[in-house]
């Protein structure tokens, strides 16, 4: 029977191919938009780390000026001084995964190499948890031991694509590079690694890249001069003093730990209120406690890092889709009624109610078909759009498996949604009536 | 005319006119709300930034390493000599970061030296050397431009915080906030931080700052100091005009030739600059358009096809409409009246919808709350195209003949 419907649907979409053609492009324009804006939507909004999301805690301390706040109301500001962050990161309990990490960037040479020009590479400087506690994968090597979080032995573990650069892609773990005058150790490379957002780090724009190298947090801290000193924002609200930002209430590092549960963050929320009561002995931190520990989700919320007009456009969507679907259910009620007689013979010849209005309904659910594959046609087209016009997005706006099946799902519901009550409408017709006006 | 039978017609088939009235509504409520909401987006991209923006070019130096103070300050002498013997070239300067290139120093200045100065006010703060003024094609207001003799020098950023310049230059909009009273030029400001005074020395008709999406974009100011370190240096060149990509392609050769062992990164133009910073805004304004584009498309056939249909099944009224005297013109007045009481019903409801969408814009997303005159040219812009919709169709309802009434279908 379903066979038969779908004859009779072909057949009533190529005798009125204009009216069809109208209803394809109309579920296929409100789809396609739809799925466009969804897909940047989703993505920016999305979990980068789902596994580990609730556990990873990003902290504030609140440093900032006694007259007046970071950000209104009461905000403490998003990263943390230098001197915070070691201490953090030697005085939290053990068993506590930790990790400070900042952006840096320096030019490295391959010594010895004449055909590999230097380049300058967007690093990180981080402490070794940095690697378990955000799942990071290693293809050579690993990360250096904990030891050298300390020591600063002059280490550095580079991304896939850089060692593809530098090494041609070999398994370079031994091999050594050259930043200004040193000479570090390539102890591990890693594969392919993008958590989009980028939530470690957000300061530098929340879709960025992830870093090409890193080095333990020791090392950067002795060359903290002669290397490219910090990349990403320095927020002050006092002039940093002469030995630099290092030595100041300057914030731009971030800290992370990981919490596995509610009791563990409430004795983390303790020890972090210990030490700023600690350093409010020594004259810092003037403002009143406000400490914030922030899960990944809330952190990317309070970084705001869906922008509202990702959401205004994202509304918007949804309305033109309703427009297009209240056109659709138009253009479907004229053509079905147009047919009133056809369906009255049928009637009249025994065909049951339930029978015509399944077979209107196949018929609605071949446009939402068409329409829904034409909408992902132009959803690829309008991410490619999407992706010109915002240079950052360039990971953001893809589809991908997920998305694709929440448009065939969009696209079925939007053509039931139109084909409802057209079809019940033809179906209720009274087969006399309808014979009889011919 | 007969408004009576075409209200009786449209009331006896209700849905479909319900339908298209409803698309009308939404297409109003977006339409208005999305072309406010660029009309903004246009105005904030106009701004003008107060640089020779057509005949700029920037670019970043990274050097090996960190330079000793000599050396650096050598180096970028050398650099600017080789960029001012460049063919086509105006001016050239140093400086430690790009104006609306989204980062930089925000910096505050107030107007005493005390702690809590309720004058204390932000602005994005620029070093400059003695060619800033003409490199950067600013126009000076009044007062002066730095002498070579100011121009202080730093051998990195953290010597820079320690020992600020006695002068400074500032924007029209950093005069005015600080002094409403007009007089800034000669006055002292301080720095809040460190509280270090400087004397106004000139103050610029404009420069925006670093952030464009910062209400304070207008609010700059400038010190004269070269940072010798080049731990963030960027080279300012002003072209003649028309020879602005020739220097844009030459100007890492030239730069490279005075010393190969470093990186030159972001040769840029101006133009290119704006585009980033205001990247966001362009976007959104393609994107609205783009929606508002296609939804007046969507309507425009759903108007069509109901005026289509309507015709299709009333022409043996029509033809008898005809047959006792009614003129052609008479019909196709019946359908534009029609679309019209369509448009307009959906346009009512439409009025309200898009003020609806405008509170909650307002209030989900801190927007501006809509212009109301967007409501009335938005019902014009729809009355316009709906007529246009309708006028197919009912040209097609002029057409039938007086005879179709008699012929059974």
């Amino acid at each position: 029977m379903f066979a038969y419907h779908l004859r009779l649907a072909l057949l009533s979409l190529r005798r009125t191919p204009v009216v069809s053609l109208l209803m394809i492009v109309a579920v296929g324009l409100g789809i396609g938009v739809c799925m466009t804006m969804l897909s940047v939507y989703a993505l920016m909004a999305g979990d980068p780390i789902p596994e580990k999301s609730d556990v990873l805690y990003a902290v504030q301390l609140d440093n900032w000026s006694p007259d007046r706040p970071f950000g209104e109301p009461n905000e403490p500001p998003r990263s943390l001084t230098w001197r915070d962050s070691l201490a953090l990161l030697e005085r939290t309990p053990a068993g506590i995964p930790r990790t400070v990490t900042v952006g840096t960037g320096f030019v490295v040479e391959v010594p010895g190499a004449q055909d590999v020009r230097p380049e300058i590479v967007t690093a990180r400087a981080a402490s070794v948890d940095f690697f378990s506690m955000f799942q990071v994968p290693f293809i050579h090597g690993s990360a250096w031991s904990a030891s050298h979080d300390a020591d600063g032995a002059p280490v550095i573990v580079l991304s896939r694509a850089l060692n593809e650069r530098l090494f041609g892609g070999e398994d370079s773990v031994g091999r050594e590079l050259r930043i200004g005058n040193d000479l570090l150790r390539v102890v591990g490379v890693i594969d392919h690694w993008q958590p989009t957002p980028r939530f470690y780090d957000l300061s530098v724009g929340a879709f960025a890249d992830t870093d090409e190298a890193f080095v333990p947090i020791a090392l950067f801290d002795r060359h903290q001069q002669d290397w490219g000193g910090v990349s990403g924002s320095i927020n002050c609200w006092q002039a940093p003093p002469a030995e630099g930002v290092f030595h100041s209430e300057c914030v731009f590092a971030q800290f992370w730990v990981e919490l596995p549960d509610e009791t563990a963050v409430a004795d983390y929320r303790a020890f972090l209120d210990a030490y700023v009561n600690e350093q409010k002995k020594l004259g810092r931190f003037a403002r009143p406690l406000n400490n914030r520990l922030s899960d990944v989700n809330t952190w990317l919320d309070v970084n705001e890092v869906v922008q509202d007009d990702n959401s205004v456009l994202l509304g918007l969507s949804f309305m033109f889709l309703a427009v297009c679907l209240l056109n659709t259910v138009g253009l479907l009620l004229a053509k079905f009624l147009g047919r009133a007689g056809d369906v009255g013979v049928r009637r009249a010849l025994g065909a049951s109610r339930t029978r015509v209005f399944g077979q209107h309904l196949v018929e609605v659910g071949l446009l939402g078909a068409l329409g829904g594959l034409l909408g992902l046609a132009l959803a690829w087209a309008g991410l490619l759009g999407v992706r010109r016009l915002y240079v950052d997005y360039e990971r953001v706006a893809h589809l991908n498996a997920e998305l694709v099946a929440i448009a065939v799902g969009l696209a079925i519901a939007a053509g039931l949604a139109a084909g409802l009550y057209p079809a019940w409408r033809i179906c209720r017709i009274q087969p006399a009536t309808s014979l009889k006006t011919q | 005319m007969e408004i009576r039978p075409i209200l009786s017609a449209l009331l006896r088939n209700r849905t479909g006119p319900l339908l298209v009235a409803l698309q009308v509504a939404i297409t109003l409520a977006v339409l208005c709300n999305a072309a406010f909401i660029v009309q903004q987006r246009l105005a904030k991209m106009d701004r003008p930034s107060g640089y020779d923006e057509d005949n700029l070019v920037t670019l970043q130096v990274i050097n090996f390493g960190r330079l000793p103070k000599e050396a650096g300050l050598a180096a970028i002498a050398a650099d600017l000599g080789a960029l001012r013997a460049m063919p086509g070239v105006v001016a050239a300067s140093a400086t430690a970061s790009l104006p609306m290139s989204n980062a930089g120093f925000g910096w505050g200045f107030q107007r005493t030296a005390d702690a809590n100065d309720p004058t204390n006010t932000s602005a994005s703060l620029m070093l400059a050397d003695q060619y800033g003024l003409e490199a950067f094609g600013l126009q000076l207001e009044s007062g002066r431009w730095f002498t070579p003799e100011e121009i202080g020098t730093a051998a990195d950023f953290a010597e820079f915080g320690a020992t600020l310049p006695a002068t400074v230059v500032i924007s029209r909009a950093l005069a005015d906030q600080l002094f409403p009273d007009g007089k800034a030029l000669g006055a002292t400001v301080y720095d809040s931080s460190t509280r270090a005074p400087a004397t106004v020395i000139g103050i610029v008709e404009r420069a925006q700052g670093y952030f464009v999406n910062n209400p304070g974009v207008e609010r700059s100011a400038f010190y004269p100091v070269v940072i010798a370190s080049g731990e963030s240096l960027y080279y300012v060149i002003r072209t003649r005009p028309g020879e602005r990509a020739a220097v844009q392609r030459e100007v890492e050769s030239a730069l490279l030739a005075v010393d190969p062992r470093r990186i030159l990164r972001d040769v840029r133009s101006f133009g290119e600059i704006r585009a980033t910073a205001y990247q966001n805004d362009r976007a959104m304004t393609i994107t609205l358009l783009t929606v508002i584009a296609l939804l007046v498309a969507v309507t425009v056939l759903g108007v069509f096809g109901l005026m289509s249909f309507n015709v299709n099944r009333r022409r043996k009224q029509i033809g008898t409409r005809r047959a006792l005297g009614a003129r052609r013109s008479d019909v196709v007045r019946h359908f534009l009246l029609e679309g019209w009481i369509v448009t307009t019903a959906g346009a009512v409801i439409g009025v309200a919808l898009a003020v609806g969408l405008s509170v909650w814009l307002v209030s989900t997303f801190d927007l501006p709350k809509l212009d109301w005159r967007y409501l009335p040219v938005g019902v014009l812009a729809l009355w316009i195209v709906g007529q246009l919709a309708a006028y197919g169709p009912a040209r097609r309802a002029a057409g039938i003949e007086p005879a179709t009434a008699t012929r059974s279908v």
